[in-house]
């Protein structure tokens, strides 16, 4: 201990001599850093957070390499009057088709409405078969249209996806390519918008859905998230000014905070690590961490430069003194609490999700870099500067609202009143904790939208007219090529399609055995009884042979693979309820077993399905992660108390604040998803950052002074505040999301908010309770008995 | 026109490329109606090998057996196509019957179904019979429906050609063929074509058809037809081959070779 004092001091004085040194070299680092920040990369695509493990975006990804359909976003054109069935409704449709074919993005012959070439209507007559592009032509006279009309209705393919059952809506839907000129939806959807705004007129109303339409909103949520960090900047700034009472006490930490931040993107971008527009708040975070540290430190400073002015040193001698001093107090502390927080976020570098990957390491080189900084440039810095004046430093240890109540909270502690606390408060947690048994995993990336934004409005309207929104696909996979056309396996699939048309929320299933059926009706005159799959294998063949003599190429591309190896069966609900839809899929393989034969594979995917890849991973991943970060926290807890239950100690809020976290989402029927699990780390971080500075904080009073009641006080007064002032900092920087009309920044507010409130609870209740009911050896020593008796007296008398 | 891949081309037929050159001051409009009768073929049997390969390399092959027959309007052809391989549509044919000035007839027996049906189809941008040549691209496009534009005059493999770009002459025919542009090589000599490059609507770059093994199958009437045929789709990267494993100049097929009942006799 002592070797490793004199080390740090001798540093610290190194410093303060070297100290433009220093700073240039800091400096010359950050702009190093800052030039790295061009090379950051962006993700906005599914991918992020998608776990690319989970067998169900395994499917979903090679369903969309064989048959497109990533970025699928439907157009419904609504006639205020009547129904579709009207010139300037149709028109509006084939020209809103053939314009967004021409878009450069375009997927084109995923662009599917009533007015597509690949959109065909299969007529039988008396001498064979008649198909035609649905809607090649407008009709103009009431009888083309009745005609037209007849023939959307022998199509029942169509029927709840391209033409809602009231007959009131169509759709187009389309799909889109993203690539390096596409960076983000926003770019992505921007010549669709304009095409569309081209059709919106009074005459209609014209809604979107989809997943690129969920993510353009989104996107532009994150572009205002600059002015949410100034806003957060200028909150916690103006907490600093009331903590510190000065400019420089406002300012120091802020340089900390800010620094970070761009070290951590700087690093990114050197380590080629992606940055993705869910990590957007993550900056306030690292500046709020950061600058956590720094007011710890920085409070020491005051506290220390008061103590030395007090002995007569000058200001000059006892800047310099106060700048070592707190370094030396402080430092190992705050480097043990560091390096717990980063080892703890670096884990989240193991997820299967790149999203939460992309967080662990923004917050875990943000940590690292507010490490370095504040033991190289801000003593540097801070020894520069001009001591505090008299009024300033009396202004900051002026005894407050603060201080009082944590005298108080100290008195009680040791006054006998624990026992309560902790009975209260392990009341509390149970209670809160129970909530648990109520949470649910969903991540619903609508949800992220209020009810109210035009997102949601959209998306509910297009739920009622079509057959939903949310899908989920089937893959089927046979052994060679032309394995789909066994009439073994397209009646399976029909069977699959007829088991899912009766649960209640599915909308829609398409297929090739609709195709395959209304063929085989179309070459019998119509005839009703021929609408199944032909018997014989040749015959389906040659179906399909016949249709390509006048059908396209591509008309069936979503369906089946230019090598009939592998098929897919569509399936629409209208409920975005992951649970529904896991039921829905477990069901199905009953269905599957039964009739598929032998060799041929069936497999989930859809984006329904990497919904609920992304659920089953965040409670794997969540436990796992959290068993994990719990071993390596106790362990360096104990090492670094050289004592197990030291280790116990700083894990307790760890478990604490998890259980409390969710717990409170349980009750409040906030669903788990990735939005948690990186306020969950930080929770951790935090709360084990807590613990550590108000423990070591607490053994060095008790040394100094002997005395129980006074470490308690004077530790409380010190880092307790400190801890306060953190929290109060966190939950201001946060709280300016409120503002927000995104959802999933009011979400992540209210949990950071629950976070910091439990957490400082945790740390300066029930753990200074617990601290003081089971008086644990590593803290008190072997003469604990004594120093309790003394300190009872002690407040007995004094309060 | 364009020597586009005749009808049913392959599925049977033909291909196309024409007569002599004629000379100084090249007309455009001169040299496409050259170049639309040099592949018109009085009549003809032949056996062709149609590979499609997609982006991925992955391959399927259909072999055929045909015959084609020059109506009396010297423009359109009648031709029968008999489908050898793969399995599974082995003698399904098709009798399809052009007709310039309205929808084809197409007629086709299903072995499976021991049926002939009619078919209706009448889209000319859309695929023939699944391949990258459109409908259009078989049949050929009327001159007169396009604006022509000699280029510039160059060679291409050791060949003098004319190049000319042709656009559509309304908004009709640009959507009915689904072409913004095409431009084409012909041969100075025999007016054949031996490239045509198609942007689509949107002006992208859409497709490639390159002509070779140029042959003069009648050389009474100086008529020329490629051996092998390739188009290429520069946005999927899926491409047909057509190689013509055998063509012979038939004049005198009987019409009865061009009825369903024709249809109906599996081989």
């Amino acid at each position: 201990m002592g070797d490793r004092k004199a080390f740090l001091a001798r540093y610290a004085e190194w410093t303060i001599r070297h100290r433009k040194s220093v700073i240039v070299a800091v400096l010359l680092v950050t702009a190093f850093l800052i030039t790295r920040l061009g090379h950051l990369q962006i993700d906005s695509n599914p991918d992020l957070w998608a776990p690319q493990k989970h067998p169900y975006v395994v499917t979903t990804n090679r369903i969309e390499k064989i048959f497109g359909g990533r970025n699928v976003t439907v157009i419904a054109v609504v006639p205020k009057q009547g129904d579709i069935y009207q010139p300037f409704v149709l028109a509006k449709i084939k020209r809103l088709q053939d314009k967004i074919e021409l878009l450069p993005h375009a997927v084109r012959h995923n662009i599917t409405s009533l007015a597509a070439n690949k959109v065909k209507v299969i007529k039988g007559t008396e001498e064979g078969m008649e198909v035609r592009p649905m809607l090649e032509k407008v009709p103009e006279t009431p009888e083309e249209m009745e005609k037209f009309r007849a023939e959307v209705g022998s199509m029942p393919v169509y029927k709840n996806a391209l033409v809602s059952a009231d007959q009131r809506a169509a759709a187009v839907i389309a799909d889109f390519k993203q690539d390096s000129t596409t960076p983000n939806f926003i770019a992505m959807n921007a010549g669709l918008r304009k095409i569309v705004e081209e059709e919106r007129d009074g005459s209609v109303d014209i809604y979107m859905a989809g997943l690129p339409i969920i993510g353009e909103a989104a996107d532009r949520e994150f572009m205002k998230m600059p002015i949410f960090f100034g806003l957060a900047l200028l909150v916690i700034m103006l907490i600093q000014f009331w903590s510190f009472r000065s400019v420089q006490g406002m300012i120091l930490p802020m340089v900390t905070g800010i620094l970070s931040v761009l070290w951590s993107l700087g690093l990114m971008g050197l380590f080629n690590v992606h940055l993705d527009p869910l990590n957007t708040t993550t900056p306030i975070l690292i500046m709020a961490i950061a600058a956590g540290h720094a007011i710890q430190i920085l409070k020491r400073y005051y506290e220390e430069y008061g103590r030395l002015v007090a002995q007569g040193l000058d200001p000059k001698a006892a800047n310099q003194a106060a700048v070592i001093e707190s370094m030396v107090r402080v430092g190992p502390v705050m480097a043990v609490a560091g390096a717990i927080a980063a080892i703890t976020f670096f884990s989240l570098a193991g997820s299967g999700v790149s999203m939460v990957q992309h967080f662990g390491i923004f917050a875990g080189f943000g940590v690292l870099s507010a490490l370095v900084l504040e033991m190289t440039i801000i003593p540097a810095v801070r020894s520069l500067l001009r001591p505090p004046r008299k009024h300033e430093t009396a202004r900051e240890s002026k005894v407050g609202v603060l201080d009082r109540i944590l005298t108080t909270l100290a008195n009680n502690l040791v006054g006998g009143r624990a026992p309560w606390f902790v009975g209260g408060g392990l009341a509390a947690i149970v209670l809160i904790g129970a909530g648990v048994f109520f949470l649910r995993v969903d991540n619903n990336f609508r949800l992220y939208h209020k009810p109210s934004s035009e997102v949601r409005v959209h998306d509910k309207i297009l739920n009622e007219k079509f057959g939903g929104t949310n899908s989920i696909q089937f893959l089927i996979q046979t052994p060679g090529q032309d394995g789909i056309k066994d009439p073994a396996v397209l009646q399976a699939m029909d069977k699959l399609q007829t088991f899912l048309d009766r649960q209640p929320t599915v909308g829609k299933t398409q297929s090739l055995a609709d195709m395959m059926k209304r063929m085989n009706q179309a070459m019998h005159a119509d005839d009703p009884k021929y609408y199944v799959i032909p018997e014989s294998r040749d015959l389906i063949a040659q179906y399909l042979f016949l249709y390509s003599t006048s059908g396209g190429p591509q008309d069936f591309e979503s369906f089946v693979d230019n090598d009939y190896r592998s098929a897919s069966v569509w399936v629409y609900l209208k409920d975005d309820g992951t649970t529904n839809a896991d039921r829905i899929a477990k069901a199905a393989q009953v269905v599957i077993r039964e009739n598929f034969p032998p060799g041929v594979t069936v497999q989930m995917g859809g984006s329904l399905g990497q919904v609920i890849a992304l659920n089953d991973v965040i409670v794997q991943d969540k436990t796992k992660n959290m068993v994990q970060m719990a071993i390596v926290v106790f362990l360096l807890g104990a090492l670094v108390f050289r004592s197990l239950v030291g280790g116990l100690f700083v894990v307790i809020p760890l478990f604490a604040v998890m259980l409390t976290n969710f717990g409170l989402m349980g009750w409040l029927g906030t669903p788990l998803d990735i939005t948690a699990m990186s306020t969950a780390a930080m929770a951790i971080g935090i709360g084990a950052d807590y613990e550590i500075y108000l423990l070591f904080r607490f053994r060095e009073e008790l040394k100094r002074t002997g005395d129980v009641l006074a470490a308690t006080r004077n530790s409380m007064l010190t880092s307790g505040k400190a801890i306060l002032f953190v929290a109060i900092s966190v939950f201001g920087g946060y709280a300016v999301l409120q503002m927000s009309s995104f959802a999933f920044y009011n979400q992540l507010s209210n949990m950071v908010t629950a976070t910091m409130v439990i957490s400082a609870f945790i740390a300066l209740f029930f753990l200074r309770a617990l601290m003081m009911v089971f008086k644990p050896k590593f803290i008190f020593g072997e003469q604990r008995e004594a120093l309790f008796l003394k300190a009872r007296q002690a407040v007995r008398g004094d309060v | 026109m364009k020597s586009k891949i005749l009808p049913a081309l392959a599925l049977g037929a033909a291909l196309f490329l024409p007569g002599s050159a004629s000379a100084e001051a090249p007309d455009p409009v001169e040299i496409m109606t050259k170049n639309f009768f040099v592949s018109k073929v009085s009549g003809s049997s032949q056996t062709v090998t149609m590979v499609l390969t997609t982006g991925s390399g992955e391959t399927r092959v259909r072999k055929t057996t045909g015959y084609t027959k020059l109506q009396k309007n010297g423009r359109d052809n009648t031709q029968v196509v008999r489908f050898l391989s793969p399995p599974d549509v082995k003698n399904v044919a098709n009798l399809l019957i052009q007709h310039s000035d309205r929808d084809d007839d197409i007629w086709i027996y299903l072995p499976a179904l021991k049926k002939v049906r009619k078919i209706v189809a009448s889209n000319k941008k859309d695929s023939f019979v699944g391949s990258d040549f459109s409908y259009g691209d078989v049949i050929g496009p009327k001159v007169e429906d396009w604006n022509h534009k000699l280029l510039k005059e160059g060679t291409v493999d050791g060949a003098k050609v004319y190049i000319i770009e042709s656009t559509p002459k309304n908004e009709d025919v640009r959507s009915s063929s689904g072409y913004s542009k095409v431009n084409y090589a012909i041969r100075q000599d025999c007016h054949a074509t031996v490239k045509a490059d198609y942007w689509d609507l949107g002006g992208r770059p859409f497709k490639t058809i390159t002509y070779s093994d140029l042959k003069e199958v009648d050389p009474v009437h100086h008529k020329w037809l490629a051996m092998k045929v390739q188009a290429k789709n520069l946005q999927t990267q899926h491409r047909t081959d057509l190689i013509f494993d055998s063509y012979k100049l038939d004049p005198g097929l009987k019409d009865d070779y061009f009825s369903t009942r024709y249809l109906e006799k599996e081989q």
